[in-house]
């Protein structure tokens, strides 16, 4: 039997992709199959070391639990999606900036890009968390906020100036958590960093050889050429807001299923969670995807 | 009105430059630096504050006039980290598991990214859509179900019905638990990694691989001699990452490695291991706990920037990959 290229190339595709079905059946069905179960039967300990799923009396309990029983988790789940709006886009363009910035020849440059990577690995939380206990053993408080840097001056700053309140409080709650952002954007920007380096150098040949200006050359030249990777860090910016140990919702689910000992109505949780995050993600990819730059691929 | 210019001889040729450009030049690079001071700042602010508790002595913690500086200096909290937590087997063994898992992983994701970005069977797309959900769906969530699943590793009941018996294999406390997922494309973001390869392939010309494909060249052999090469900058990139995520993991290790002491579990709990190796002695104060984590936070990333600083040489500005003309 001959087959046709067309066939071998969906066969040779499959292949490529086959360790990650596999992976995708025994790593990730499995838990997340566990967790659709616990959502919709209720998880008791027995007395030795397992568990019995006792069926409810009306299947969907633990959702309608999780929206009209819980008092927080309904508000936590929609206050989330507000920051959103501004720290995704504030992320994404001030990484692709940094990132052009970073990839100039200038001296310093190996420095400059030591610092900007400092946060992938001091932001893992870990350390945080070392310094956060030790500056509160210090200071003999307990607070879970990380701060060091103090804002409240700024605002009363700005009241002065007679600018609207809303706009005060837009600018203001972006001051104080700009340190917070740009300590999320260390990922984004290196992703940046390395698509900037795949433009060819011809290309800016090119458009100096047909007088663009550097702004030009910005928007004409590289904007387009990084769009693939901007639609996929704003992607993953918004996967890194929702999946963040400080996300309210995220957080409070944890905490529930911990000290509350309920991990059937916690999945129900995560699971509205989950539809949620994939809901607005889709929306965001649907918006987006007609404005990317892209190679035509190989049927 | 005359223009003031200045010239410059360049063999035969004449090329004007204006003051505005130089003008223009110097106002760019001032602004450069003034937007990466201000950024330095922020993210060195906490480095600076664990360099300036690490390095002081006892007496300068009560001293209100040491700010930042210290007046004594003393490397005595990292020599105590050093030689006296007994921290060279677990760095040991983190290196091991992050070299190995991190290299699996790279491995398996660069050819997943390129299956995603390059060819197209039924249902790729959906399950593209299914690798963007993996990274939806948080560790913290599947905590009890991937603890439960490690403890008596099952593949869809399977093992369990072949045997007669509920799985007895128990991965737990093996170095089994993190590779196999790491192998698998499922190990520590190895969804985004899928993702980052899937855009960089597709960023390479289509022709390229077609002139390897009419010239003879397998699937295989195009993407190991033609695709990879292609995306050396990539590959430094994914290995940056990847080795971060392993190194400084304390999530997975804590489920699955829960006596193996990795170093991020070690710091995790470098309190609780201060408290206990410092004994009854009059050491056992805030003051000498308190720079000794730090010191240790310090030991725990310098692998990382050392690394960081020698692939960060490696990377380079992409020349026509192509050869294409036209």
């Amino acid at each position: 039997m001959k087959l046709t290229y067309k066939k071998k190339r969906s066969i040779a595709g499959f292949l490529f992709v086959l360790p990650f079905i596999v992976g995708l059946l025994v790593f990730f069905a499995q838990p997340m199959w566990l967790l659709i179960k616990l959502a919709f039967t209720n998880m008791k300990f027995g007395q030795g070391v397992g568990y019995v799923l006792e069926p409810l009396k009306n299947i969907f309990d633990n959702f309608k639990y999780a929206f009209a029983g819980d008092a927080y988790f309904p508000t936590y789940l929609f206050t989330s999606f507000g920051n959103l709006f501004y720290e995704v886009p504030f992320i994404v363009l001030f990484s692709l900036f940094s990132a052009s910035v970073l990839n100039k020849k200038f001296h310093g440059r190996t420095a400059m890009r030591l610092i900007f990577f400092l946060p992938i690995v001091i932001g893992c939380g870990l350390i945080m968390n070392v310094i956060q206990n030790g500056t509160n053993e210090i200071m003999m408080t307990s607070s879970d906020e990380l701060s060091f840097f103090n804002t409240e001056g700024l605002t009363g700053l700005l009241l002065s100036t007679g600018l609207p309140e809303g706009l005060i409080e837009v600018i203001s709650t972006l001051v104080v958590n700009v340190s917070d952002l740009v300590w999320r954007s260390a990922l984004q920007i290196l992703v940046f960093l390395v698509a900037l380096l795949s433009v060819p150098e011809s290309y800016y040949e090119v458009a100096k050889v047909e007088g663009a200006k550097a702004w030009e050359t910005f928007w004409k030249v590289t904007f387009p050429t990084v769009t693939p990777y901007v639609l996929a860090l704003t992607i993953y910016t918004i996967i890194d807001s929702f999946t963040n140990v400080d996300n309210k919702v995220l957080s409070y689910i944890v905490s529930f299923s911990n000290t509350q000992i309920e991990y059937s109505k916690a999945a129900a949780m995560s699971l509205i969670f989950f539809a949620v995050a994939i809901i607005f993600i889709l929306i965001v990819f649907l918006i987006f995807r007609p404005f990317v730059f892209q190679k035509d691929r190989i049927e | 009105m005359k223009k003031e210019s200045k010239t410059v001889s360049d063999n035969s040729r004449r090329i004007e430059i204006s003051p505005a450009y130089y003008l223009g030049k110097s106002l760019s690079t001032l602004l450069r630096w003034l937007f990466l001071i201000s950024i330095s700042f922020v993210i060195l602010y906490p480095l600076f504050y664990m360099f300036s508790m690490s390095l002081r002595s006892t007496s300068d913690f009560y001293d209100i006039t040491v700010v930042w500086v210290p007046k004594n200096f003393t490397f005595e909290h990292f020599k105590y980290v050093l030689t006296k937590l007994g921290i060279e087997k677990p760095m040991f063994r983190t290196a091991l598991i992050t070299v190995v898992c991190a290299a699996a992983e790279i491995f398996v994701c660069s050819a997943v990214g390129y299956g995603f970005a390059r060819f197209k069977f039924k249902g790729s797309n959906i399950l593209f859509g299914i690798v963007i959900f993996t990274i939806v769906v948080p560790p913290q969530i599947l905590n009890l179900a991937n603890y439960l699943l490690v403890k008596n590793f099952d593949i869809f009941g399977i093992i369990g019905a072949l045997s007669g018996a509920p799985s007895k294999i128990n991965l737990l406390d093996s170095v089994w638990a993190f590779f196999l997922p790491a192998v698998s494309g499922m190990g520590i973001r190895s969804g985004l990694l899928i993702l980052i390869f899937r855009q960089f392939y597709a960023s390479i010309p289509v022709e390229l691989e077609e002139a390897s494909l009419i010239d003879g060249c397998g699937f295989l052999k195009t993407y190991f001699m033609i695709m990879v090469p292609n995306l050396s900058n990539t590959f430094l990139l994914c290995s940056i990452l990847s080795v971060v995520w392993y190194w400084t993991d304390y999530f997975y290790a804590l489920i699955y490695l829960p006596t193996w002491k990795t170093m991020a579990l070690q710091v995790q709990r470098i309190y609780e291991l201060l408290y206990n190796r410092l004994g009854l002695t009059g050491d056992r104060t805030v003051y000498n706990i308190i720079p000794k984590t730090l010191a240790a936070c310090l030991v725990f990333i310098l692998p990382l920037l050392i690394m960081f600083l020698v692939i960060q040489k490696w990377f380079s500005q992409s020349i026509e990959n192509s050869g294409l003309v036209g």
